[in-house]
C-alpha cells in the first residue's frame, strides 16, 4: 500500500451528503455533456487535494494524515451546493466536484470561498503543517470532450497546483469554448430592398458560436408552403407585418401554434405605432416589436442580445 | 353617289383602324420599354443593395459602381434611397444620404427644377424636403422670386422646404403670399418654424392673414410654448370670437394660469362656446380659486359646459368627492344628472 493511498478503516465520513466513487462520475459526466447541448449551458469540474498530502504521511504518519483525509472530506461535504456532486478520486487522493449548470468564474469564487474556512486539523498530535488544500477547474461547454481528456487535464493541473503552493487554482481553459451552434434565420419581407439591407445586416452580424443559415421570403405564404421551418433548430424569423400573402401575424400565429413553438425567435417589423398594436402583437407572441423607421443597428444588437442569452 | 359613299366610309375605317394600330404599337413599345428600364432598374438595385448598405449604414467608402451614369441608375439609386429613409431612422444615414446627392445629384435635381413638366418639378421639391438637400435652397428662392406661376401645389412645398432649412426669407412670404393656403397647410408650415422665426412673425401679427392669425394661436397651444402665454392673453381681447375661442384653448393646452380674473368675465360669456373653453381651462387653476365658477357653469344652459364643468372638477384630486357633496346639496336637476353621467363615466 503506498503512502498516498490512505487508510480508511479507522476513520468513516460523518457527512450526511452521499460521497460517490469515481464509477458513478462517467455517468454524471456523460450525461451532463449529452445536456450541454440541450441547456447551452456548461458545467465544471473542480479537483481538490490536501496540499503537499506527502510531506503529511512522510512527518506525521499514515494515522495523521488519514484524519486529516476524513475530517476535509467531511467540510467539503458541507461546503457543496444543493446541485453539486462530490466524488472520492481514486486512491484517495483528492475530490472531484460536479457543479451543475456552473461556469468556471463561479467555480473560482466558491473555492475562494472554502480556502478562507478550512478547518485546523483537530488531533491532540501536534502539527508544524498548516492543513491547505489545491484545486483545478474544468469548466465543460462542448458535448464532444470525453470524460478521459477532462479527467486527465483536472488531474495534471490538480499535480500543478499542488506543486504551485497551497490555496493555489489551476484552471484548466481548453474545454470551454462551446460548439457552434446552427441557427435557422427567416427574412419575411416583400421589398427587395429592405430584404436585402436584413440579409446584409446578418452576413455581416458577428455572434460568437452561432452559424446562420439564412433565407430570405417574399410572403407568409411562400414561408410557410417551405419545408425550411420545420425543424428543430432554434430559429429567428424576422416578418414584416404587411405582407402581399398571408401577413406577419398569420405566420406569428401559425408558428406559436406548433408544439415546439418554443424555438422560434419572432422579431416582427411594423409601420403601426399605437399601443394596442404593440400589445396584440407581444400576446400573439412575437419577442421583439419594432416600429418603422428603426435603426438597424439597434435591430443588430438586439439580435445579438437574445442569441447571446441563449448561452447564458 | 353610293359609291363614293361607300369608298369614303371605307377609307374612314382604314384611316381608323390605322390610326388604332398605330396607337396600339406606340403602347405596345411603351410598355415594352418600360418593362426593359424596370427590369434594368432592379438589376442595379439587385447588384448594388450591398454597396449602398456598407455605404450608408457602416460609412465605408462609396464604391464607384454607385456614381450614376444613366437616367435608369439614377432611378434605381432613388428607389433605393427612398426605401431607406421611408424603413430606417438614424442621423448618420440621412446626413450620408444629402452627402451623397450633394457629390452626384445635384445638377440632376437642379434641371429637374426646371424642366416643363409640373410632375417632373413638384417630385424634385418633394425630394429636396425629404432628403433635406440644403444646396437647392437658393433655386426654389430663385423659383419663388420668379415671375413665373407655379401650381398652388409647388408653393405650398417651396414654402414648406423654406421652413424645413428654418430660413428667414419664409417670413416676408407668408406676409404675402403668393397663393391662398389654408388652415392645415399653414398649419404644417408654422410647425417647422423656429422660436426665433415664430417671435419674427409675432412682430408683424397685426398684419398677418386671418387665417394665420388663427394658425399662429393654435400652434403656440400645440407646442405648448409658454413664452407666448401674455400674448394669447393678450388675443382674449380680440374682437373675433373664434381668436378669443382658439387663444382660450391654446391656453388651456399649455395650462398656465397667471391671473384667473382674467378668465372670470368668460364664464358669463354670451356664447357657450367660450364658457366651455374657460370651463375646460379652469382645470388648471387651485380648486379654491376655480370651484365657485366651475359650480354655477354647472348648472349652464348647456350640455357643453356642464358636462366640461362636471369633468374639471373631477379631474382635481378630491374631485370626485367634491362632486357627490354638490349631488347632494344641489337642487338643479340638469347639475344632477351631469355628475351622475361623469362619476359613472371615470
Amino acid at each position: 500500500m503506498s503512502k498516498q493511498e490512505i487508510k480508511t478503516t479507522s476513520f468513516r465520513s460523518l457527512s450526511t451528503i452521499d460521497i460517490y466513487d469515481m464509477s458513478f462520475l462517467q455517468r454524471f459526466y456523460d450525461v451532463q455533456a449529452a445536456n450541454v447541448v440541450r441547456s447551452k449551458t456548461s458545467f465544471t469540474l473542480v479537483f481538490v487535494a490536501i496540499h503537499a498530502v506527502n510531506e503529511w504521511f512522510e512527518r506525521y504518519g499514515d494515522n495523521l494524515a488519514s484524519q486529516a483525509f476524513w475530517q476535509i472530506n467531511e467540510f467539503l461535504s458541507q461546503q457543496i451546493r444543493n446541485t453539486d456532486l462530490i466524488f472520492h478520486l481514486p486512491k484517495k487522493n483528492g475530490w472531484v466536484i460536479l457543479m451543475l449548470n456552473t461556469g468556471q468564474e463561479e467555480a473560482t469564487y466558491f473555492l475562494k470561498r472554502i480556502f478562507q474556512s478550512i478547518p485546523p486539523l483537530a488531533s491532540e498530535q501536534e502539527t508544524d503543517l498548516p492543513m491547505g488544500l489545491s484545486a483545478s477547474i474544468v469548466e465543460i461547454a462542448n458535448s464532444t470532450i470525453s470524460y478521459e481528456e477532462v479527467l486527465c487535464a483536472g488531474e495534471e493541473a490538480l499535480q500543478l497546483a499542488n506543486v504551485k503552493g497551497n490555496k493555489e487554482i489551476q484552471i484548466v481553459e481548453r474545454f470551454k469554448e462551446p460548439e457552434i451552434e446552427q441557427v435557422k434565420v427567416s427574412i419575411i419581407e416583400d421589398d427587395k430592398v429592405m430584404q436585402s439591407v436584413l440579409l446584409t445586416m446578418l452576413q455581416r452580424i458577428e455572434i460568437d458560436y452561432f452559424d446562420l443559415d439564412i433565407q430570405t421570403f417574399h410572403d407568409g405564404h411562400q414561408f410557410l408552403q417551405s419545408f425550411w421551418y420545420q425543424s428543430s433548430h432554434t430559429h429567428l424569423v424576422i416578418v414584416n407585418d404587411i405582407l402581399p400573402k398571408k401577413n406577419g401575424i398569420e405566420v406569428l400565429h401559425e408558428l406559436r401554434s406548433m408544439p415546439n413553438n418554443k424555438k422560434y425567435i419572432i422579431f416582427m417589423l411594423s409601420k403601426l405605432k399605437t399601443e394596442e398594436d404593440m400589445i396584440y402583437a407581444f400576446e400573439a407572441g412575437v419577442d421583439e416589436y419594432i416600429t418603422k423607421p428603426y435603426n438597424i443597428k439597434l435591430v443588430a444588437a438586439r439580435l445579438k442580445r437574445l442569441l447571446g442569452r441563449l448561452r447564458s | 353617289m353610293i359609291e363614293n359613299k361607300l369608298f369614303v366610309l371605307v377609307m374612314g375605317i382604314v384611316l381608323c383602324i390605322s390610326l388604332l394600330s398605330v396607337l396600339l404599337i406606340y403602347l405596345i413599345t411603351q410598355r415594352f420599354r418600360e418593362t426593359r428600364s424596370l427590369a434594368k432598374v432592379e438589376q442595379y438595385i439587385k447588384q448594388h443593395n450591398v454597396e449602398m448598405y456598407l455605404y450608408l449604414i457602416e460609412g465605408k467608402v462609396l464604391s464607384e459602381g454607385l456614381i450614376p451614369q444613366t437616367r435608369l441608375d439614377i432611378r434605381a439609386i432613388e428607389e433605393m434611397i427612398v426605401c431607406y429613409t421611408k424603413n430606417l431612422s438614424g442621423e448618420d444615414i440621412l446626413f450620408r444620404i444629402t452627402a451623397y446627392m450633394e457629390r452626384y445629384l445635384q445638377e440632376h435635381y437642379r434641371k429637374q427644377l426646371k424642366s416643363s413638366k409640373w410632375s417632373i418639378r413638384i417630385n424634385t421639391l418633394y425630394k429636396i424636403a425629404d432628403f433635406r438637400l440644403y444646396f437647392l435652397l437658393d433655386d426654389v428662392l430663385g423659383m419663388l422670386n420668379r415671375s413665373k406661376n407655379y401650381s398652388r401645389d409647388e408653393y405650398f412645398q417651396m414654402y414648406k422646404i423654406l421652413a424645413t432649412f428654418e430660413s428667414d426669407e419664409l417670413i416676408p412670404f407668408l406676409l404675402q403670399p403668393k397663393v391662398k393656403f389654408g388652415e392645415l397647410e399653414y398649419k404644417k408650415l408654422l410647425y417647422y418654424l423656429n422660436h426665433r422665426q415664430f417671435d419674427m412673425l409675432l412682430d408683424q401679427y397685426e398684419s398677418l392673414s386671418n387665417v394665420l392669425q388663427r394658425m399662429m394661436i393654435d400652434i403656440i397651444g400645440m407646442k405648448h410654448i409658454v413664452e407666448f402665454v401674455p400674448f394669447l392673453e393678450n388675443r382674449l381681447n380680440d374682437e373675433s370670437l373664434e381668436i378669443r375661442i382658439r387663444a382660450l384653448k391654446s391656453i388651456a393646452q399649455i395650462g398656465l394660469i397667471r391671473d384667473i380674473d382674467l378668465y372670470v368675465p368668460f364664464t358669463q360669456s354670451t356664447y357657450w362656446e367660450e364658457r366651455m373653453m374657460v370651463t375646460k381651462l379652469l382645470v388648471h387653476a387651485p380648486i379654491s380659486q376655480a370651484l365657485p365658477h366651475l359650480e354655477v357653469l354647472l348648472k349652464d344652459s348647456s350640455w357643453w359646459v356642464r358636462s366640461a364643468a362636471a369633468k374639471s372638477i373631477h379631474n382635481h384630486k378630491k374631485g370626485k368627492e367634491i362632486l357627490e357633496s354638490i349631488m347632494i346639496t344641489t337642487t338643479d336637476r340638469f347639475a344632477f344628472d351631469m355628475i351622475a353621467e361623469v362619476i359613472e363615466e371615470r
